[in-house]
């Protein structure tokens, strides 16, 4: 009897404080809000705290920061504009950039924002460097007057305006001046910007952001009241259901939602490149007749429409994408041709002479492990395909998606296959095949035994300094006809983003050019939510 | 005699404890590969060097490894589980926002589906003519299935198909605990995965029973209870029950564990932010100090659950 | 041989039914090569074709042959769960020998470390590792190996320490039989409970390589049954034209199949 009681009061203990917990939030004690245009977009996945330093290190990281911090300069859909300065000007040896910062701007904590603020943030990017953005290149900030900043750099660096002034958030000097380590302070001032929204609340366990609006935002009237970021499992049932306003969606599920009378389907701009990496310790690799004949074996199209379900652009040999200005459209052609690609094997002697289908270079096999990261195995099974027509055998060595981008910058590949970023804009991301590559970005540079040319590298460094916009072209045309023809990298494809959004709740989201900030492929720029209209009621 | 054997049991826990920790001491260690380079990122230009200094002073990969040992001991007293990489924040503020979570999905999971399985179990134990026995296939196929299988199917129909249930999340973006109709809609998001996870759970549960009442029904006082035409339901409550109460004790701490690992795969299908979310993004993003932490903090759970029980049964074999 | 059909006519009717259909699965993973239409490996077809006449159940968005992956997951998964059941069981039965036969210290710890691994779930320990280690199936194999043999430890041990008690085991041991002897003394008791285990842990391995896959670990080219629902789940389109009969269906029913009939088979009756 006293095992029973004993049993049945544990029971009803239990069951107690389990109700109790399903009960905790049940108050219902909140102001009822009205009508108020709240606007709610998907958003893929939980991004962290979204301070300048400790939101996520990727491209939503990067946005769910920029609704509340601001930039020198940033881009709308017709290019760039100017957003905290209201002009600036570069002197004539190119070294100083004297920005005229715009008058009446202030913090959402009420604070006036001057020149202090912007010397504050480069110096402090020098002390606690800033993922997106190096300001090494910075030699000195004066402060000239309240208004009034000057940037002096080290060498003149022709990126400047669209990678670093549009690019670094200026941070808040009375708040930041005190903190010792931005990486791992989130307090609540953390968070205060320029920027027109304020963060109202993020919940980190289910990785909802919800912003409202800066009523008192310089550039203009912000649309919208409030703003709410989540991830949903499946952003296209929740556009359908009108549970989201917009979402950055697989090509094939926008492409479905193209003709839905409430969708509004966009197509970016391709910033990203998804290319072959080839060791050149390798003998074989190094020799420039073989890798033309990889690009002749490898049919790019069939690899767009099957294994991206059409949602790129083949690839080009030149290393500058077919859509940017800076593109020279006169560099080598390949076309899918496997005799051509035969051809140039046995013209170097690299042919199949025991019979076992596959070819031998100086008496050694063309028998390869090609690494890949496990989000691209479809790409890879095809490549494999194609290389073995041409008596090139590849075993995929399929690996985590950092393992595999760690190896190629440490040189402990083959011949490997990876896609990354920050592929639009000014072309200083060739840099990634000269000899010395700074200003490129770390995923792009393989590491090992390096393809090397001398007149590329001259061409290159010239280009980076070269002030006069067509000279600058002539230089870069030579830098593409020479990687179109020596083909030290292999693109295989730029990839196309695309998105959808209810115009019936909020019109004029646009991709913006090369991405926002410095190459995000998302349609969530927040000068959007200022030229665009609430359509709701 | 008594307290020895009381001191001895916490002594295996604590041992248990131990060895616990030292596995996911170990274990980061083990990975082949450098974990640092993950924290450059895509877009890497510099590891931001605050950070590598938290990982220095956290890891300390100079020390000994005995004094790594001691350091990590240290740090665990604090409660110090790290910095995740992937968040910045420290891993046991994550761990603990996810985890009430899973134990909102887990204990109801947990209490209902027992009930449900010494029901069904008790019932068919005592169907005439071992009819019960019939039941037996189905329950055993239930379990055969991986739950992310049942988890995945089940948002499939009912959350995409049917639009019966919400299909993700815990609650209505945009709400926060002060809005109306709050409490509501976290239960209706809650629903789905609830019923999922009940259904994954009962077969084990019930097929403890169903053995544990053919015992029972063959003691005497049961037999001799029917003779004397004792109603069918007080025999049911009275003898079987009670008398199968102690073994299930054993069995719920096993359950206890089995429904918040079920729960981690319900989670992972239903984006619902709990542990399974929490670990399945640790996976994605290689957050190794978030997943040790989601690991620690499955064992000591584990451990906790298991001496809690187990000394409930020690007390309780005191009364006997 | 005449016993075993016996033990088999004996069966009850599900009984006989689970076991025809796993034989059924065996005779085509074992045939695979003949039975599929198209190489697994060949994405040269019209991409997302329906089901028809060439493509028993359409094609995928690569190009690939859906009918002839399911008949290759045949074989990679069943030998998976062969090899993973295999090892895990007679690990577990090893362990549980040595730990009787050797006694003391060594049982203890052995013990020990298979009551803390009950207390864990397996699953999330195997994940950990599974996600550590490169993917490749064998690092799959053994994660599952490592990590799951504690309850036919546990299980073996209780049945041999009983099995201790019988005269014949004595006697060996009393003629200090040594390690071997022993073993094959007590081969005839434990062999009934290995094989149902075997069963068992064939069942695990499968439902574990599902659940591994659904969280993408583990090698994406080795075509499992579970890669293959992980890739239909991950098609976005799969919801729309009914696309989900043809590309997700088919391998989810196979792995029940599978499992359900495994699980079926060791049922105990009372």
């Amino acid at each position: 009897m006293r095992l029973h009681r004993f049993f049945s009061r544990t029971l009803i203990m239990v069951l107690v404080a389990s109700l109790m917990l399903t009960l905790v939030g049940c108050v219902d004690n909140g102001p009822h809000t009205g009508e108020e245009r709240v606007l709610k977009m998907d958003f893929s996945g939980n991004m962290g705290f979204p301070a300048m330093y400790t939101t996520a290190s990727n491209g939503p990281g990067y946005v769910v920061m920029h609704y509340m911090f601001d930039t020198l300069v940033w881009k709308d859909d017709q290019g760039e504009v100017n957003l905290l300065a209201e002009s600036y000007s570069l002197s004539d040896d190119s070294l100083v950039y004297t920005f005229k910062l715009r008058d009446g701007v202030k913090f959402h904590d009420g604070t006036p924002f001057t020149a202090e603020d912007v010397k504050f943030t480069f110096d402090y990017t020098k002390e606690h460097p800033y993922q997106w953005t190096s300001t090494s290149m910075v030699k000195e900030v004066r402060v000239v007057d309240d208004l009034t900043v000057e940037i002096e750099l080290e060498n003149p660096y022709v990126p400047f305006i669209t990678d670093v002034a549009g690019n670094l958030p200026i941070l808040p000097k009375h708040i930041f001046e005190n903190v010792e380590d931005p990486t791992t302070y989130t307090e609540e001032d953390a968070l205060i910007g320029t920027g027109p929204f304020k963060l109202e609340s993020y919940d980190p366990d289910a990785a909802v952001y919800v912003f409202v609006k800066n009523p008192d935002y310089y550039y203009g009237e912000v649309q919208v009241d409030k703003l709410i970021l989540a991830s949903y499992s499946n952003p296209k049932e929740a556009l359908l259901a009108g549970e989201i306003h917009a979402a950055s969606l697989s090509y094939p599920e926008a492409v479905s939602l193209k003709d839905h009378e409430k969708m509004t389907f966009i197509e970016g701009q391709s910033i990203q490149i998804g290319r072959l990496f080839f060791n050149f310790a390798d003998p074989a690799l190094a020799v420039k007749e073989i890798r033309q004949a990889i690009s002749y074996a490898i049919d790019r199209e069939a690899i767009v429409e099957r294994a991206l379900d059409g949602s790129a652009i083949p690839g080009t040999a030149g290393f500058v994408h077919p859509d940017s200005p800076w593109y020279n459209p006169d560099i080598r052609v390949y076309n899918y041709d496997v005799d051509k690609a035969k051809e140039l094997m046995a013209s170097v002697g690299a042919v199949d002479t025991d019979g076992d289908g596959i070819a031998e270079y100086q008496g050694q096999k063309l028998s390869y492990e090609l690494l890949v990261g496990d989000k691209h195995t479809k790409v890879s099974e095809m490549i494999v395909s194609y290389l073995q027509d041409i008596g090139i055998e590849c075993v995929v060595k399929v690996a985590e998606d950092s393992t595999v981008k760690s190896n190629i910058s440490e040189g402990k590949f083959e011949i490997a296959f990876n896609r990354h970023g920050t592929f639009g804009g000014d072309p200083k991301y060739m840099a990634c095949l000269a000899t010395n590559t700074a200003g490129a970005i770390k995923v792009s540079i393989p590491g090992g035994k390096r393809w090397q040319n001398i007149e590329f590298d001259e061409l290159f460094y010239a280009s980076l300094q070269e002030p006069n916009k067509e000279a600058r072209q002539a230089l870069l045309d030579r830098c593409q006809e020479i990687v179109a023809e020596e083909l030290p990298t292999l693109a295989i494809y730029f990839p196309v983003n695309a998105a959808v959004y209810n115009h019936t709740v909020f019109d004029g989201f646009y991709f913006t050019p090369d991405g926002i900030g410095s190459g995000i492929p998302f349609i969530y720029n927040k000068l959007c939510l200022i030229s665009g209209r609430w359509q709701g009621k | 005699m008594r307290r020895n054997s009381v001191l001895r049991l916490i002594l295996r826990y604590i041992l248990y404890l131990l060895v616990a920790i030292l596995v996911s001491f170990a274990l980061p260690r083990l990975i082949p590969g450098n974990p640092l380079f993950l924290l450059a990122g895509d877009h890497g230009i510099d590891v931001p060097s605050n950070l590598l200094k938290q990982f220095e002073a956290y890891y300390a990969p100079d020390l000994p490894i005995v004094e790594q040992f001691f350091l990590y001991l240290r740090n665990l007293a604090k409660f110090d589980l790290g910095y995740s990489f992937y968040y910045k924040t420290p891993v046991i503020t994550r761990i603990l926002g996810a985890f009430k979570w899973t134990m909102l999905l887990s204990v109801p999971a947990l209490l209902i589906s027992t009930m449900l399985a010494i029901g069904l179990g008790v019932r068919m134990g005592l169907a005439p003519k071992g009819r019960g026995a019939s039941l037996l296939p189905p329950l055993l196929a239930i379990q055969a299935v991986p739950t992310v299988l049942i988890a995945a199917l089940g948002q499939i129909l009912l959350g995409y198909k049917l639009r019966v249930f919400p299909a993700s999340g815990a609650y209505t973006p945009g709400m926060t605990p002060h809005s109306p109709g709050y409490a509501l809609d976290v239960l209706a998001h809650l629903l789905l995965p609830l019923i999922i996870l009940i259904i994954a759970e009962i077969p084990s549960t019930a097929i403890f029973a169903y053995n544990s009442t053919l015992r029972i029904k063959q003691e005497q006082y049961v037999t001799f209870a029917k003779y004397l035409g004792i109603d069918h339901r007080d025999v049911r409550r009275e003898f079987i029950i009670k008398n199968i109460l102690p073994e299930m004790l054993g069995k719920l701490s096993i359950q206890a564990i089995m429904c918040v690992a079920g729960s981690l795969f319900v989670e992972a299908v239903f984006s619902y932010p709990g542990l399974g979310t929490l670990l399945k993004q640790a996976t994605s993003y290689r957050d190794y100090p978030l997943m040790q932490g989601i690991l620690l903090m499955s064992c000591l759970y584990g451990i906790g659950i298991n001496f809690i029980f187990e000394f409930i049964l020690h007390r309780y074999t005191r009364f006997r | 041989m005449n016993e075993l059909r016996a033990r088999i006519v004996k069966l009850p009717l599900y009984k006989k039914v689970c076991l025809a259909i796993l034989a059924l699965y065996l005779v085509i993973a074992i045939f695979a090569p003949a039975i599929m239409p198209y190489a697994a490996s060949d994405f040269s077809h019209r991409r997302l074709a329906p089901p028809g006449r060439a493509h028993l159940l359409g094609t995928n968005e690569l190009g690939h042959d859906i009918f002839s992956l399911l008949i290759n997951g045949f074989r990679i998964t069943i030998s998976l769960a062969l090899v993973a059941g295999f090892a895990t069981t007679t690990l577990g039965t090893a362990l549980a020998f040595i730990s009787v036969y050797f006694g003391g210290l060594i049982d203890d710890t052995l013990h020990f470390i298979a009551n803390l691994f009950l207390m864990v779930p397996e699953l999330v320990v195997i994940m950990f590792v599974a996600v550590f280690a490169a993917p490749t199936l064998s690092n799959t194999v053994i994660a599952i190996v490592l990590f799951s043999w504690v309850r036919v430890y546990k299980i073996v041990r209780a049945k041999l320490l009983d099995c201790l008690k019988k005269d014949r085991v004595i006697y060996t041991l009393s003629l200090k039989g040594n390690f071997l002897d022993v073993a094959r003394v007590l081969a005839p008791d434990v062999l009934p409970i290995w094989g149902s285990f075997f069963v068992i842990q064939c069942n695990r391995a499968v439902m574990y390589e599902t659940t591994l896959s659904f969280f993408g670990i583990g090698d994406p080219l080795a075509k499992t049954w579970g890669k293959l629902i992980k890739s239909a789940m991950d098609y976005s389109n799969l919801y729309y034209d009914n696309v989900f009969l043809w590309y997700l269906l088919p391998p989810v029913l196979v792995v029940l199949g599978f499992v359900i009939c495994l699980a079926l088979l060791v049922t105990q009756e009372e």
